[in-house]
């Protein structure tokens, strides 16, 4: 278990018992005292080696997005409001700095950020309780809309993670481990979960005039082996948000919109 | 007598498999098409008990916001059952068959909110 200091400011602490009323009324001296304790609970955190497995994955695989940026991206997994409380933090030895993140709760690895840092052990910290938080490679082109991802972008975030990075929580399957050996596990369907950025109700893949509505198996870990996939890294209070892709055919070329239609969104006009 | 029982059996088997089909709900998927649907699904009106007295039970999933889905499927090929047995849905549920496919979307209070349908061949997945 990790130790991490709680810091307790008392402030307007009596230095000594008050004095007699009839002596002349006199501020006693403000302290400032700190006490340290070992948190209840291990904090969810990944190793800087892990975070830069993934950019080494990321780099080798960046032809599926050669425009991209590499972030990382947290998710409450179990309770919306932990994203107002979650802070992020750089943790080597006794040191942590904290680590700004954007409105949507990314980061990137800081420049000087090293290899030789993560083999002395250092890691990313977050000041919430193991479990509470799901890491996620967010590789993002420029110029696709907010309400748009972009198919090969989302096809390098499987690389960059899975067993790269190997940010999802849970158990690997020896079979994963084979297809993953080769370069492979990313050709599968439920290799990978993601999380749009609202409840949704349905994925539509868009390539030119080519267009595809997923089956509702691949939402929300609804059915088959994708079902089966959330054993593996099951966020509750993301299960609305959750799809998986076709990886399997590779027709859909790179440049493929990924659609969202989401639960919010009026039911559509029946087609004439 | 003993030597006849595998023989049989994989008759049986083989015609259990050859013909139906499988569906989840009381079987109106069948017949059901996009015009019937919009007269029988009607957001913000509709309830979960009206949808079941039309349609059977679908699969539920619910969500933490008390959001749920329901939802219906139907595929031709194979006899109702063989997807839910164990090693033997294995196959079945991966072999390239016609789907049709319902799913609703249900707001915390049972009213239904949105609904999609949509028929494809199933499109096998190997799996992690």
């Amino acid at each position: 278990m990790r130790i991490a200091p709680l810091v307790i400011a008392l402030l307007c602490v009596p230095a000594r018992p008050a004095p007699p009323a009839a002596t002349p009324a006199s501020e006693p001296a403000a302290q400032h005292v700190e006490v340290t304790a070992p948190l209840p609970t291990a904090r969810d955190e990944k190793t800087l080696s892990q975070l830069l497995s993934a950019r080494e994955a990321f780099d080798r695989h960046h032809a599926l997005a050669p425009d991209a940026t590499l972030a990382f991206r947290l998710y409450a997994r179990l309770d919306p409001d932990d994203l107002a409380r979650l802070h992020l933090f750089f943790v080597q030895g006794t040191q942590r700095t904290e680590v700004a993140l954007d409105e949507r709760q990314r980061f990137a690895l800081a420049p000087e950020w090293t290899r030789a840092d993560a083999d002395r052990g250092a890691s990313l910290q977050t000041n919430l309780p193991d479990g509470a938080v799901a890491w996620k490679v967010d590789i993002r082109s420029p110029g696709v809309p907010e309400d748009r991802r972009r198919l090969g972008d989302l096809r390098l975030e499987c690389e960059a993670d899975t067993f790269h990075g190997n940010l999802q929580r849970g158990l690997r399957t020896p079979f994963s481990a084979i297809l993953d050996a080769n370069d492979e596990l990313c050709l599968l369907d439920d290799a990978e979960v993601w999380f749009a950025e609202r409840p949704i109700f349905g994925v539509t893949l868009l390539s030119g005039e080519r267009r595809r509505t997923l089956p509702y198996a691949y939402l929300h870990g609804s059915t088959g082996t994708m079902a089966l996939a959330g054993l593996f890294d099951w966020p509750y209070a993301l299960r609305d948000r959750a799809y998986f892709l076709p990886l399997e055919d590779r027709s859909w070329p790179d440049d493929t919109q990924v659609l969202f239609d989401a639960m919010d969104d009026p039911q559509p006009e029946p087609a004439p | 007598m003993i030597a006849r029982r595998p023989v049989m059996l994989a008759v049986v088997v083989a015609g259990l498999c050859a013909s139906g089909c499988s569906t989840v709900g009381n079987g109106r998927m069948a017949q059901l098409d996009a015009v019937q649907a919009a007269a029988l699904l009607v957001p913000g009106r509709t309830t979960q008990d009206e949808v079941r007295q039309a349609l059977g039970q679908g699969t539920v999933i619910r969500f933490r916001s008390g959001r749920e889905t329901w939802h219906y499927l139907y595929r031709k090929g194979i006899a109702p059952g063989w997807d839910d047995v164990p090693y033997i849905g294995l196959i079945t549920s991966r072999l390239d068959r016609p789907t049709k496919e319902l799913v609703i979307l249900f707001d915390g209070a049972g009213v239904l909110r949105r609904w999609s349908m949509q028929e494809f061949r199933t499109a096998p997945s190997k799996g992690a």
